[in-house]
């Protein structure tokens, strides 16, 4: 799907996830968005919170259980966060989800793969709109 | 639990034979889990193969990030044990160990049995947690010390340690005392 031209820039996103497959599957899935550009991966949301403040993420892919610190806890400690959205196997984060308005919850396992789904179009719109509203 | 669903989901594009080895694994958890262990006692050797079969499984799930050891020795085949009463400390190595990209971390799993004696070992590395964290002391655990004192009470010992680079867990069990 080309949605460039109805965006100025790409977003720029960081996939956070202690998986390797899982990381790479959000990375393959990110791709496919022309209006994506994965900035960083990383497998502990310490290593993450470096990229967080030092450089402009619009997007956040983030997993909840991990080591050390979890998904919750690292979005909770980030000043104006970047645009989030939850990718874990659990379903009963939602409540804190929209606590920390988080933009979706993507549910493992994630299909993404057919991306002219109703679902994956509603997800583009919404992120769309979202990035104009925040970042204009 | 769908965190291996989606392990497998993603393998089926990669790899298939690979997805379809854990596939048939996670089938033989399952069916371990929901149909095989739900009376008291189990035979020790299934609960081994069920232990086997779960570390197979992470072992996978966290590829060359992580070293896992493991030797398993039963003595007496018809050895008999409360079911699932090993597992959070595998569950617990496998979340805890320290798997930070420049830093490898370890998994030494050793058991045996013999006459009626079980002797569990676990040691993981750990990295301390730089930032505070909510969660003390896991549920699992406390769960696991209540089950083996009504189980087995004084025929048990579990001992725990950690030194801020190692999680260390000695259980011994006389099961002859049910």
């Amino acid at each position: 799907m080309t949605t460039t031209h109805l965006i100025s820039r790409k977003m720029k996103c960081l996939i956070i996830d202690d998986e390797p497959l899982a990381r790479q599957h959000i990375k393959d899935m990110a791709e496919q968005i022309d209006f994506i550009e994965i900035i960083q991966t990383c497998s502990t949301a310490l290593e993450a919170t470096t990229y967080v403040t030092e450089s402009t993420i619009d997007l956040i892919f983030l997993d909840i259980n991990m080591p050390y610190l979890s998904g919750l806890e690292f979005l909770e400690q980030i000043e104006n966060p970047p645009l989030c959205i939850f990718t874990t196997a659990y379903s009963e984060y939602a409540l804190e989800g929209f606590r920390l308005q988080v933009v979706d919850y993507l549910l493992k396992p994630i299909a993404f793969n057919q991306l002219h789904s109703t679902d994956s179009i509603k997800l583009l719109i919404k992120l769309i709109k979202y990035f104009y509203l925040t970042k204009k | 639990m769908f965190n291996i669903l989606n392990h497998i989901h993603i393998l089926l594009k990669k790899d298939t034979e690979l997805a379809s080895f854990l596939l048939l694994k996670f089938s033989d958890i399952l069916r371990y889990q929901l149909y095989e262990c739900n009376k008291n006692e189990v035979v020790l050797e299934n609960e081994i193969q069920y232990l086997k079969d779960l570390i197979d499984v992470e072992k996978l799930r966290w590829g060359n990030e992580i070293d896992v050891s493991t030797s398993f020795t039963i003595m007496n085949k018809k050895a008999m044990i409360a079911p699932l009463l090993l597992v959070p400390f595998i569950e617990n190595a496998f979340k805890h160990v320290s798997r930070v990209p420049d830093y490898k971390g370890f998994i030494k799993i050793n058991f045996n049995e013999n006459n009626n004696q079980i002797h569990l070992s676990i040691e993981n590395t750990y990295a301390k947690i730089p930032i505070q964290s909510k969660s003390v002391g896991g549920i699992g655990l406390q769960n696991v010390k209540k089950r083996l004192n009504l189980i087995y009470p004084e025929a048990y010992q579990l001992n725990i340690t950690e030194n801020g680079q190692l999680y260390k867990v000695y259980l011994t069990i006389n099961l002859s005392s049910t």
